[in-house]
């Protein structure tokens, strides 16, 4: 599988692949047969301009950007073997945690964690735990050339 | 010949350095932030409720619309805590976290997050605006 850092989820998929955990990472949706664990990331969950100057007319624009990154682990197999990876959750955040994300698209100032919270993947389902993480990225917002 | 030697008024000019700030008509100006720092106290809880009414309306124009009710359900609180008044923004209605945060075989529409910084955005302007 071959990784892109042409986009913010390609820069987050780089990061969190390159490290080795055994973590696939998808864009906004993970197909369905997606073997756990696995995050999948959703860009541009809210993006902001930064007030900058008298008029906001400086050449260089600095934006806001939240993404959020959703962890899905399964909790045991069906012959109740634990599968869990304890702290893969707190891995994730430090590796994202401050990271200048590689990608050459936008000048990335800086990584921030704003939230994080834990519960099961969806309604009744005790199995699978979803952690989501949600990051506030500072970067500069410039014409691709 | 030069002395070799400083004094130790010479040492901590050259450390320190020379330069000095004169504040012009100082009296002045600390009575003028004083008072915009009472004003900005005393305003707070009018300050919360407008930063509601931002978030609100920036929430209800991004919420995925089918019947209304999603849209309905975005709503603010203030209420005075142990650090002063604070703004909480909610949707009452229950569906809403999965139209948020998405699920997992349903991709998010987050309408909260993006209401409420586009809200903090717009009110740092304001903010910017009334301190030029």
């Amino acid at each position: 599988m071959t990784t892109s850092n042409a986009t913010l989820a390609g820069a987050i998929k780089t990061v969190l692949e390159q490290a080795s955990l055994g973590l696939q990472v998808f864009r906004t949706l993970a197909p369905p047969k997606a073997r756990m664990p696995f995050c999948v990331v959703t860009e541009d969950v809210s993006w902001v301009a930064l007030p900058d100057g008298d008029t906001d007319a400086s050449d260089e624009m600095t934006v806001q950007e939240q993404v959020q990154v959703d962890i899905y682990q399964q909790l045991r197999t069906a012959e109740g073997t634990r599968t869990e990876v304890i702290g893969l959750e707190d891995i994730v955040c430090f590796l994202l945690r401050n990271t200048r994300l590689p990608t050459w698209v936008n000048h990335v100032y800086g990584v921030q964690i704003l939230a994080r919270s834990a519960g099961p993947a969806s309604v009744g389902e005790v199995n699978v735990r979803r952690t989501i993480v949600t990051l506030q990225i500072d970067r500069l917002f410039a014409n691709r050339t | 010949m030069p002395s070799l030697t400083r004094s130790r008024a010479e040492v901590e000019d050259v450390v320190a350095g020379s330069t000095s700030i004169e504040f012009v008509n100082y009296p002045a100006w600390r009575a003028a932030i004083n008072d915009a720092l009472d004003q900005w106290v005393h305003q707070s809880e009018d300050n919360a409720h407008d930063l509601g009414k931002l978030a609100v309306t920036e929430g209800r124009t991004r919420a995925p619309v089918r019947t209304g009710r999603l849209r309905r359900g975005i709503d603010y609180e203030v209420h005075e805590g142990e650090n002063g008044w604070e703004l909480r923004f909610f949707n009452e209605v229950p569906y809403a976290v999965f139209q948020e945060f998405g699920t997992r075989h349903v991709p998010a529409h987050p309408h909260m997050r993006p209401g409420m910084a586009a809200a903090v955005n717009q009110y740092t302007r304001l903010m910017l605006r009334g301190m030029k």
